[in-house]
């Protein structure tokens, strides 16, 4: 079926009407959250340029599916997870092929422990954090910088409940190894 | 303790995430890429539906016009969801995938492609597989966050350490006949290794050689046809490693063209293949270990992984959210002018051949198959009605092929004259003349009828079976019987006697003892058996069962030790006959397990033995005692 010309205009205008209504939230969106994400993203990878390549791409496919958002409110969940997935590719990748290796290499200080093997000072427990398994990572992040439940950490990750505190107790009694004298 | 931790771990991560800066002037940076990459998408859209041969063709560089391979154009014909996906090999029956973040390995077999057992393996080995590679019957696992080496037994699906790698972790890992392979992880801080030494692991003893067996600095490595190579993709090194010392033959260095930020290393055709990406195109070396000649060639993507068929060397690269998977003749480096192109998740993909198909992992959790087998007709296989496997045809924890419904299914393609070629997890290969088949079974739940109506299955009027274009479905002995192409062809093109005679054969084959008619089993007149010890632990034994007339069926309950240990029926020992294709005895349990069955005596000296599924082995009389070994 064809449509009169008028008609096309009129759905063209229409489109661009809601294009930009779509640029101008998603600006807003970013602005919001990107700098919360950032944050996210360099804690679960340690390495602040990889933190901003991991917002971007995760804006980036956020952007893409932005009209199939069925609960706007639920943008900073789908974030969440966004960054939280592609940390855990990028956690792939790593140990795979190291094929990210020069932009993934967590910028960690290389002191060597204390002869005590205590944490001297935050910079050794930051490198034992990142030194942990990276699922153990993401769940000790989650959980007690995020402060997400249990539950919502079970959610972010896809996992169950049972298997995050599987991370977390691991993940925390390998941090604890280091506090003992 | 535990409050004191968390609590610091808490000021930390508060500390360290107020030192990251912000990037809010980066959203118009973002929102203008994110546009670009509309409208890229946009306009590959409009080209590639306007002339996507020739727009294809010209990504592809090279110095010279060259002939196009004249491989037929492959085809998605499956889409598995088979767990967090990181990497996957075929073979041993099956197509394996190392799920890292799940901790498990699926099996997926290539008769239904379909899941058909999900092996958990990270309690083993103490982290999720993060690599996967099938040689002959072993399947070797990398565990690189516990920094082992793990094998899996397709037989029973068993699950171990093969081999602690040590303190110097693990990179990249393959696998040969004779040995495992793993190169050390590097660190990741520093950019080199924590240790420069690759680990030779021999396959049979699970041991690894002392310090000595080492080599430095290289990422990647893999096997193949022309041997094991290793690859160190900063410094452009490309070396074989002796097969028995592990040491390192470099056979070129500063090769700008095995150098890249991202790197893949494959060995066949009798070449190395090293792929390197260092923008949006993707660079494939191909190194002659003959002549130490090395020729290029550019493809379009990044990122690439590769896997070598019989025919071709296949190359998938990724764009944006798409995977380009790409066929290159080995010897001309010809490349196919249109990849298959997928949407989806590729920058992780993982790749293999077998079973005529490339497999491709992607979108973090699927598996595709992709037809290759040149003038394949590639229909999409149906999703199959019942499940199949150990837990719900029999209860054995192993594959469904250790089932007596495999081994009721082997003797009944063997009555209706075809030959049994191969097997699958869930399957068993037969040739018909020209053609491949699957055949598998499993249990009837529901009417045969109303599975071929859920399924879309039509049934066939000149037979008793019902056909869905790609395979055979019918029942028998309350079992139901499927029969599928191995080639991917459309099953409506076989024979229709072959159907019947496999349908006829199904139906008369027995699958268990007739217990019909059948006598108690004779009790026997001592409980003392009279033994003499002999020399290496054997021993003369007499028969203790009491006489019975010789004729008619008994009951018969064969010992622990099976019908080939001792039968003692009739006051007498019985030799049981072993059949032609008794080879090992693993389609014959009952001769070296317990086993209710019947005996039906034929003759004053001779008998049948029915086994509690069906097989019939024939009895001779043995006059008086009997030597036997222990019984273990």
């Amino acid at each position: 079926m064809k449509y009169p010309v008028a008609m096309d205009k009129s759905a063209e205008v229409g489109r661009r009407r809601r294009a930009t209504v779509r640029r101008q939230s998603f600006e807003s969106l970013y602005l919001t959250y990107a700098s919360s994400a950032k944050r996210l993203a360099y804690l679960l990878t340690g390495s602040e340029p990889v933190a901003e390549d991991v917002v971007q791409e995760a804006f980036l496919r956020m952007f893409r599916r932005f009209g199939d958002l069925r609960d706007p409110d639920s943008f900073a969940s789908y974030l969440r997870r966004t960054v939280v997935n592609l940390c855990i590719d990028v956690g792939r990748k790593q140990q795979r092929e190291r094929r990210w290796r020069g932009a993934m290499a967590p910028q960690i200080n290389q002191s060597s422990p204390s002869p005590e093997g205590a944490y001297e000072t935050r910079s050794e427990m930051w490198r034992a954090l990142l030194e942990l398994a990276p699922r153990q990572r993401i769940v000790l992040v989650l959980r007690y910088y995020e402060d997400l439940t249990e539950s919502q950490t079970a959610d972010v990750m896809g996992c169950s409940v049972g298997t995050v505190k599987a991370y977390a107790s691991r993940g925390l009694q390998a941090l604890r190894q280091g506090m003992e004298p | 303790m535990s409050d004191r931790i968390e609590d610091r771990l808490r000021d930390l991560l508060a500390e360290r995430a107020a030192d990251v800066t912000g990037n809010e002037a980066a959203a118009g940076t973002l929102i203008r890429k994110a546009r670009v990459w509309r409208i890229g998408i946009a306009a590959a859209a409009v080209v590639v539906a306007a002339a996507s041969a020739v727009a294809a063709a010209s990504l592809v560089f090279s110095p010279n016009p060259r002939p196009q391979p004249a491989t037929p154009r492959p085809q998605t014909v499956a889409t598995i969801e088979v767990g967090r996906v990181m990497a996957v090999d075929a073979g041993a029956g099956g197509v394996w995938t190392a799920n890292y973040e799940d901790g498990t390995v699926a099996l997926v077999d290539p008769a239904n492609n379909e899941v058909v057992k999900t092996i958990r393996v990270d309690d083993e080995l103490g982290a999720g597989p993060s690599d996967v590679h099938v040689v002959g019957n072993n399947v070797w696992l990398s565990a690189s966050d516990n920094m082992v080496v793990g094998h899996l037994d397709p037989d029973n699906l068993d699950v171990s350490v093969a081999a602690d790698v040590g303190s110097a972790g693990m990179g990249d890992m393959t696998a040969n006949a004779e040995a495992v392979w793993v190169v050390a992880q590097h660190d990741p801080a520093s950019f080199e290794p924590l240790s420069s030494h690759g680990t030779r692991i021999d396959s049979a003893t699970s041991e690894v050689p002392p310090p000595g067996n080492e080599f430095a600095l290289y990422t990647d490595i893999a096997a193949g046809d022309a041997g094991v190579w290793a690859l160190d993709e900063s410094e452009g090194t490309l070396a074989a490693i002796s097969p028995l010392e592990g040491r390192p033959r470099v056979a070129a260095t500063g090769e700008e063209r095995f150098t890249g930020a991202q790197a893949d290393i494959a060995v066949g055709h009798g070449y190395v293949w090293v792929e390197t990406s260092n923008g949006p195109t993707s660079r494939l070396a191909r190194f002659d270990p003959a002549t130490s000649e090395t020729r290029s060639i550019s493809v379009d993507g990044r990122g690439g992984v590769m896997a070598a068929s019989p025919d071709a060397l296949w190359l998938l690269t990724h764009r944006d959210d798409q995977g380009l998977l790409w066929s290159i003749d080995p010897e001309t480096l010809a490349v196919q002018p249109e990849p298959l192109t997928m949407n989806g998740e590729f920058q992780s993909a993982a790749i293999t051949y077998g079973f005529g198909s490339i497999w491709v992992s992607h979108d973090f959790n699927l598996l595709s198959r992709i037809a290759t087998e040149p003038g394949v007709e590639s229909p999409t296989i149906a999703p199959s009605p019942d499940p199949r496997g150990s837990g719900d045809v029999c209860d054995l924890q192993g594959p469904w092929i250790d089932c007596p419904e495999a081994r009721w299914l082997r003797r009944v393609i063997a009555e209706a004259r075809f030959e049994v070629t191969g097997e699958t997890a869930s399957a068993l290969r037969m040739a018909v003349g020209a053609h491949e088949l699957y055949a598998w079974n499993a249990t009837a739940s529901r009417p045969v009828e109303d599975v071929a109506a859920d399924e879309g299955y039509v049934r066939r009027a000149q037979t008793d079976a019902f056909s869905d274009g790609t395979r055979f479905l019918w029942e028998a002995q309350g079992l139901h019987l499927y029969l599928s192409s191995a080639t991917n062809q459309p099953i409506d093109r076989l024979p229709t006697s072959v159907i019947d005679r496999l349908i006829s054969a199904s139906r008369t084959v027995a699958r268990e003892a007739d217990l019909t008619g059948a006598q108690p089993e004779p009790t026997p007149t001592t409980q003392e058996r009279r033994s003499e010890q002999l020399p290496g632990d054997r021993s003369r034994v007499w028969p203790i069962s009491p006489d019975v007339p010789d004729e008619g069926k008994y009951l018969f309950t064969a010992p622990h030790c099976g019908i080939g240990w001792m039968i003692d029926f009739d006051a007498s020992f019985w030799d049981a006959i072993e059949p032609d294709d008794y080879g090992e005895g693993e389609n014959y349990p009952f001769f070296y397990n317990s086993d209710e069955g019947t005996i039906t005596f034929t003759g004053e000296n001779s008998a049948v033995y029915q086994a509690s599924t069906g097989e019939e082995i024939l009895l001779n009389r043995l006059p008086g005692p009997t030597i036997i070994d222990p019984c273990e």
